[in-house]
């Protein structure tokens, strides 16, 4: 049963372990899939979300039971995004090649044999690298627009910048996506 | 010759957040503009993958129930209250601790009702007091 966030922050006053516990479990995917698309790596993503609900969780005694989490939680984790500095640690990337001069990606088992998979797979892996190449401000544009669904005018109050700035940052970011995809191949255009 | 039109026009156009005027001005330009027809259909395209929902589909990791009991413990079980509030109800708790045995020494209770009865009293007992100094220095004066 979907509990609303009114009978969860009602919870949370009641216990307050239960109460996080649900608001985590609620948010949960939504904060790691911004994250991850926004860091491109699963470990950052982590950290991100790790902050986001610390974040969220510290302040909740401030929040009015009759609001709703959500744009908060848009908030926080956006402005967690975006203030996130990349530690310089190494990570493996699947286009690594190995001693022999495979790729890692190659070497790793698949159990997606087909044609259509394959395909399928080139075009989200084009589109997930093209995004992660972007500017931390496009990339972030582009995944509230395209992943969430969001409008240009709360776009600009969660990234606090004129709705005038979203539009150049999707623009950019749309330009700078279409080229490399269009470079791959992706498209028989 | 390359076209003059502004392409975020384009962009606009596929997110319906074009102006009307414009709109009949870009329908008309791409009748006669083969690179904007193209560059239109190139759009079409990145909208599609873009909005496909599937091209977002990621694997939750396992970590992120881990991540859960670790920032439940450090919300919960850190202590939320100023340092300064925690370390006077310590020195409160000591306080009353250190005079606990108080209470258990024989006649300590009936002491403290004397004292707090005498206390009761001690205005009346300091009036008569300076009352009667007051009559003595009289008696002084006049002798």
């Amino acid at each position: 049963m979907e509990v609303s966030d009114i009978n969860i922050l009602k919870i949370y006053k009641k216990d307050k372990h239960q109460g996080l516990e649900l608001i985590y479990e609620r948010y949960k995917k939504y904060v790691y899939s911004i994250a991850f698309h926004y860091a491109g790596v699963k470990e950052d993503a982590l950290d991100i979300t790790q902050e986001v609900f610390i974040a969220l969780f510290k302040s909740l005694d401030n929040f009015k039971e009759e609001y709703s989490l959500i744009p908060w939680v848009k908030k926080i984790t956006v402005n967690k995004c975006l203030n996130f500095i990349r530690d310089k640690k190494e990570t493996i990337s699947l286009n690594q090649t190995t001693e022999d001069g495979d790729e890692l990606q190659g070497v790793i088992p698949s159990d997606e044999n087909t044609e259509n998979k394959a395909l399928f797979k080139d075009t989200k892996k084009s589109l997930e690298n093209s995004i992660r190449k972007l500017p931390g401000d496009e990339r972030m544009a582009v995944i509230l627009r395209h992943m969430k669904g969001m409008k240009y005018e709360d776009i600009a109050k969660v990234m606090k910048v004129p709705i005038g700035t979203v539009k150049t940052f999707l623009y950019r970011a749309r330009k700078t996506i279409k080229a490399d995809l269009i470079m791959e191949g992706i498209w028989e255009v | 010759m390359s076209c003059k039109l502004d392409k975020i026009l384009l962009q606009d156009l596929m997110e319906g957040t074009i102006d009307p005027v414009e709109r009949i001005f870009v329908e008309e330009h791409l009748k006669t503009c083969t690179g904007c027809r193209r560059e239109l259909t190139e759009l079409k395209l990145l909208f599609w993958d873009l909005n496909n929902k599937v091209n977002y589909e990621i694997d939750m990791p396992e970590e992120l129930d881990t991540i859960k009991d670790a920032v439940l413990k450090e919300v919960c079980e850190k202590n939320p209250r100023r340092t300064a509030s925690v370390l006077m109800e310590q020195q409160r708790k000591t306080l009353k601790a250190s005079g606990k045995f108080l209470e258990f020494v024989p006649g300590v209770k009936e002491g403290g009702n004397i004292i707090k009865e005498g206390a009761k009293a001690a205005p009346s007992a300091i009036g008569k007091a300076s009352i009667g100094l007051l009559k003595g220095a009289k008696m002084l004066i006049a002798k």
